[in-house]
């Protein structure tokens, strides 16, 4: 089942690679039919999961490299079911959000997001440190190529940057891989790259201390890097903004979740005793990321970047709570007190929870925020600001945005509450200064979003500067001799312009242009809805651009030019960020949902972590209780 | 001199046996041989225009001494010598001679669309080949130290006229004549060290050489220590590895574009596997000596490699520093091999070399394959040549970034699984820092092999190049290409036979030193 799942989009990939034809609707088509049966399969095998059940589910193994003990084993227990789950639902919203906003080479685009697929589902899958490694970077490329074929202007910086970024994580992991390889072996007996035999053989038997230490060093700056971890984290706004929006949404929605899952399945029960001892370190690196990511956040003038610095701090919950919750368990010391045996299970679950949350999240943000490019053009929250105001012309779209704001920032009843919640609640078992400082960040997480929301969506208060306007008309003053005509094309429009007829403006060339059949550049630009871009010599869409033109607010002319053709949600669109909306209210409402898939796997890891920092007496204490 | 009067001496002494044997176990070489002479002869006797057609008769033959190869390495395997001890046939010499046909019959396939364009003599040159070919098998085979001499000069030799053979292009010219100079100054140092080992030991075939060190308890010579130096550096020439790498990028730059992809395939491996006979074979008692020796020169190869590889424009001049940089890696697991008593663990570092000298000898002829194509159309070998190559050769500019990929040690290419294997051995056997230094400089070599993806990819090519864009013959560069790509493909998915067939390739020379040591 899990081979099916993995490999599936394969396949679409092949169709889709040497299909003959050049319609791109025919790709698109094929790419949402590969990823929602993969999303059909992923949900059928989360139903299917049986959440009481310790270990790994829907095992497959099978011998494949003899001579250096690698084999083909994948399995899905409680974190990885629901990692594969939400990897599943992102990619049907990927394709959706992509199916109007990719325009040049699309056979080439939809071929590298199935590939990125495969790696994704991989990942989250694999039980042997070979097949992990393979998948791991498997991930790495078409994401780089994706950010650099359809990315914004600094594309090629940022897929760069990504990229080794990355990769050096990821070698340094491949000879931490290497070294635990042959420490492992006299525990087995007999060479295995296999995660779940290695796990287990060091139970009992804990991995040299200095090992743990150096190990848990190397695989964790994999990890941290891909979380990304202050002071880790340069690539990652880099690459949020250039990245296409379906490249955003995958980003943040489950690459990012890579780095979380790598420290539960890895650090955290292989290495107990240095996750015990590190986890201060860990646990201050968090708390860091949480507050200079809100900071920075709060300064951002673009909406991309704003909500990626927003992902660095959520990604600081993440660890804060994975490793409040070690810092419970495990550790040098030897002597096993009650305190040390917190199995602070809350923040297990709460960072898992939090995981869960931030892709549906901040992926319906990254969403969002491709939508109002689509139209403007820009990110640029001042621009937005001066020129639009979105509320008014996309209702629709206010609304659902301001869901995922508000469950971003926390709102209880929406899923981002409750992960976080859980995280602060296993902080404060761990130190109650630790939550005081997380929860006043979520204040910052109000600001910068309500902020955010406020300039984008409602405008400038105060609402028409006729200073502001005046100078930047006058940059147009040689238009003015086209202001009658301009004025008759308003006056046909009728009485939709009513409120706005005071402002009588000379309306820029452009525009009027715009109303026409368009010779104007940045017309051909917003042309990235095809089945409307015919619409724009009707009559119908010269009604339309009249009525939208809310006169003297925009101050800049290629703005109102995109401006003129505003409409609400398209149908992808629509599809895509409406369910995951429903989704995260559900789950908010409902927290069981998730969080009974993270009990067992949670109280699973605390026995595997006591159990190898070699504390027979933490057992019996633990089991106990 | 008196050496070599004495060997000759010894030689003669020795009774001849020129029995069926002893052909029987040459049976490849022979083959190789005889393809070579035919070539010769028939190059003189056909009309010119069907003189390409000799490709085919030198595929034949190599593809016939591979059937040869791989039939004694399954059916005839223990170790076994031909003409007093000269010659060893077994799985280490096998394994070899596969890696230097499938680099024979590689080059053959991207030789001749480039020798055509700029009028560079076919059969000739697949002649040399052929014999550079021979040269390699036999340092490969060989179980003395003469012998070792002789393949690697006949290799070498091959491998100035190759260079110098566009006899047009002054750049040629000099690349030749600059290799020559330092190949010889090479040879003779390599000629001294061996002296060296022959006056302390007293012998030249490296199985009497390891137990004359043993019975006579001379690990600690400083004249042995110094003849194992002076070889090593005499057969760092051959690899390139720095400090001696200098005659590398100028070579490479001048040599027609093929010689480049076969002397940065087939010597080096011929170097390496001259190296591995000698250290292990003949001093193996001199592991702990040498291996921190080739670990030193393998963080300078590396190192050196990639960094100056960032800084090339030319995308033949990268390649040729990045084989440098692989030579490096190579020599990674070739120091790994310290003088445990773990057979398995020195099998994993011999392996390591011999499955790397395979993967690479794909990946490098793939990506130089790629580049003959380039150059065949687009006339230039930078960078830029390569912009748009996505578009106007989607195929071409796909299989060169599954090379690049490779060469980057990405999985589930090839190239990672060869990285994997010789970090793996580093590690195994106490070499960790050495593997950091690996894999750090692994990812720096993903700057200059992206840019060419990138290149390819995300650059449109110019119009008037577009305009300029010249037909070509690309038959047979696509048959190597895609020969190449699909071994990458195999060796990363399925590595399980080749890795079984490079530890089968590796054990003779761990079976050798334990009789000849009694470890």
């Amino acid at each position: 089942m899990l081979s099916v799942m993995t490999y599936i989009p394969l396949i679409g990939a092949v169709i889709i690679a040497v299909l003959p034809t050049k319609n791109p609707n025919a790709f698109r088509w094929i790419a949402l039919l590969t990823t929602l049966i993969n999303f059909g399969l992923s949900l059928y095998t989360t139903l299917g999961f049986n959440r009481g059940q310790p270990g790994y589910q829907f095992e497959e193994k099978a011998n494949w490299i003899g001579s250096i003990g690698a084999g083909y084993h994948m399995g899905v227990d409680g974190v990885s079911v629901l990692m594969v789950q939400l990897n599943a639902l992102l990619f049907v919203t990927a394709v959706l959000a992509s199916w109007f906003s990719i325009q040049k080479r699309v056979r080439e685009y939809f071929v590298a997001l199935l590939i990125l697929n495969i790696g994704l589902v991989g990942v989250f899958c694999a039980l042997d440190f070979f097949l992990f490694y393979i998948f791991w970077e498997l991930v790495l490329i078409p994401m780089a190529i994706l950010i650099g074929v359809w990315g914004g202007a600094n594309r090629i910086y940022a897929a760069y940057k990504f990229f080794i970024y990355t990769l050096v994580g990821s070698l340094l992991m491949l000879v931490a891989i290497i070294a635990l390889y042959f420490q492992a072996q006299p525990l087995v007996g007999y060479f295995t790259l296999d995660i779940v035999e290695i796990t287990n053989a060091t139970a009992g038997h804990p991995l040299n201390y200095t090992f743990q230490i150096l190990a848990f060093l190397a695989f964790g700056s994999a990890f941290a890097i891909k979380v990304p971890l202050w002071p880790f984290h340069t690539w990652l706004p880099d690459a949020h903004t250039e990245a296409p929006t379906a490249g955003s949404v995958i980003l943040a929605g489950t690459m990012l979740k890579m780095g979380c899952y790598g420290f539960i399945r890895f650090n955290l029960p292989l290495f107990p005793d240095a996750s015990k001892d590190l986890a201060p370190l860990m646990i201050a690196l968090a708390i860091i990321a949480i507050i200079y990511g809100a900071m920075v956040a709060l300064v951002q003038p673009d909406m991309k970047k704003l909500v990626a610095y927003s992902s660095v701090s959520h990604m600081g919950f993440v660890i804060l709570g994975l490793f409040a919750f070690a810092y419970g368990l495990g550790g040098s010391s030897g002597t096993t007190t009650n305190a040390l045996l917190l199995h602070n299970s809350q923040a297990f679950e709460g960072a898992v929870f939090v995981m869960f949350a931030h892709g549906l999240l901040t992926g319906g943000l990254f969403l969002g925020v491709g939508v109002i490019y689509e139209r403007t053009h820009t990110r640029d929250i001042k621009t937005i600001q001066n020129t639009t105001r979105v509320a008014s012309r996309m209702p629709v779209y206010a609304t659902i945005f301001l869901l995922y704001a508000m469950g971003s920032i926390g709102l209880p009843g929406i899923a981002g509450f409750v992960g976080e919640f859980l995280v602060m609640q296993g902080a404060f078992r761990v130190n109650g200064w630790l939550s005081f400082a997380t929860s006043f960040v979520i204040i910052f997480a109000a600001v910068y979003l309500l902020w955010m929301y406020q300039r984008v969506f409602f405008g400038k208060i105060g609402d028409y500067d006729p200073a502001v306007a005046l100078s930047h008309g006058a940059g147009h003053s040689e238009h003015t001799p086209d202001t009658a005509a301009t004025n008759q094309s308003g006056m046909a429009v009728g009485a939709d312009n009513s409120a706005h007829g005071e402002h009588g403006l000379p309306m820029p060339a452009s525009e009027k242009y715009g109303s026409g059949a368009g010779p104007d550049t940045n017309r051909v630009g917003t042309d990235t809805l095809p089945e409307k871009g015919s619409t724009h010599a009707t009559p119908a869409a010269g009604h339309d651009t009249g009525h939208n033109t809310t006169r003297g607010h925009h101050t800049d002319p290629d703005i109102l030019a995109n401006g003129a053709k505003f409409p609400d949600l398209n149908l992808p669109e629509g599809l895509a960020l409406i369910p995951m909306g429903i989704l995260s209210v559900l789950v908010g409402v409902v927290p069981a949902l998730v969080l009974d898939f993270l009990t067992t796997s949670g109280s699973n890891l605390a026995v595997t972590m006591v159990e190898h920092s070699d504390k027979v007496a933490a057992i019996v204490q633990l089991v106990g209780k | 001199m008196s050496l070599l009067t004495h060997t000759l001496l010894q030689i003669s002494t020795v009774k001849p046996s020129f029995t069926g044997d002893d052909l029987y176990r040459v049976l490849p070489e022979l083959i190789v041989l005889v393809m070579a002479v035919l070539v010769v002869i028939l190059d003189l006797f056909l009309p010119f225009r069907s003189r390409p057609a000799l490709g085919y008769l030198a595929i034949l033959g190599y593809a016939g001494a591979l059937v040869a190869a791989g039939f004694l390495f399954y059916y005839d395997n223990p170790t076994k010598t031909s003409f007093g001890g000269m010659f060893v046939r077994d799985n280490f010499s096998s394994f070899f001679e596969i890696v230097f046909l499938v680099s024979g019959i590689l080059v053959v396939l991207v030789t001749p669309s480039y020798s055509l364009k700029r009028g560079i003599p076919l059969g000739e040159t697949y002649a040399i080949q052929a014999f550079s070919v021979l040269g390699m098998m036999i340092v490969a085979a060989s179980g003395d130290l003469m012998v070792i001499f002789v393949g690697i000069e006949l290799t070498s030799i091959c491998s100035y006229l190759l260079t110098g053979f566009a006899r047009s292009d002054p750049g040629s010219a000099e690349g030749s004549l600059k290799y020559f100079l330092l190949g010889i100054f090479a040879t003779a140092i390599l000629v001294y060290g061996m002296a060296w080992t022959f006056g302390i030991t007293g012998s030249t075939n490296l199985v009497a050489i390891s137990q004359s060190i043993t019975r006579n308890n001379l690990s600690g010579d400083a004249g042995l220590t110094l003849g194992m130096l002076l070889m090593v550096v005499g057969f760092g020439f051959k690899i390139a590895a720095v400090p001696f790498h200098l005659w590398t990028p100028d070579a490479y730059e001048g040599a027609p574009t093929p010689v480049a992809a076969f002397m940065s395939v087939g010597p080096k491996a011929a170097g390496f596997a001259a190296l591995l006979r000698v250290l292990i074979q003949g001093l193996p008692t001199l592991a702990v000596q040498w291996s921190v020796i080739i670990a030193v020169l393998a963080v300078l190869t590396m190192t050196l490699g990639n960094v100056v590889a960032i800084a090339q424009n030319s995308v033949k001049r990268m390649l040729a520093y990045s084989s440098i940089a692989h030579t490096g890696y190579i020599m990674v697991g070739l120091a790994a091999y310290l003088n445990t008593s773990s057979p398995d663990k020195q099998n994993d570092a011999i392996s390591s070399v011999l499955i790397y000298s395979l993967i690479y000898v794909f990946m490098n002829m793939g990506a130089f394959g790629v580049l003959i194509y380039v150059q065949n159309r687009q006339g230039g070998a930078e960078v830029n040549s390569f912009d748009g190559l996505a578009q106007w050769a989607p195929g071409i500019a796909l299989a060169m970034a599954w090379f690049m990929l490779s060469l980057t040690g990405i999985p589930p290419t090839g190239g990672f699984l060869g990285k994997f294997y010789v970090f793996r051995a580093a590690i195994d056997n106490g070499y960790t820092w050495l593997a950091i230094v690996g894999v750090i400089n692994s990812a720096v070599s993903a700057f200059f092999y992206l840019r060419v993806i990138y290149s390819m990819y995300f650059n449109p090519i110019a119009d008037e190049d577009k305009a300029r864009l010249q037909p070509t013959k690309a038959g047979f560069i696509a048959a190597g290409v895609v020969i190449a790509s699909i071994a990458l493909l195999l060796l990363g998915i399925v590595p399980g036979p080749a890795l079984d067939l490079a530890r089968d390739g590796a054990d003779p020379l761990i079976q050798g030193v334990r009789t000849a040591t009694g470890r």
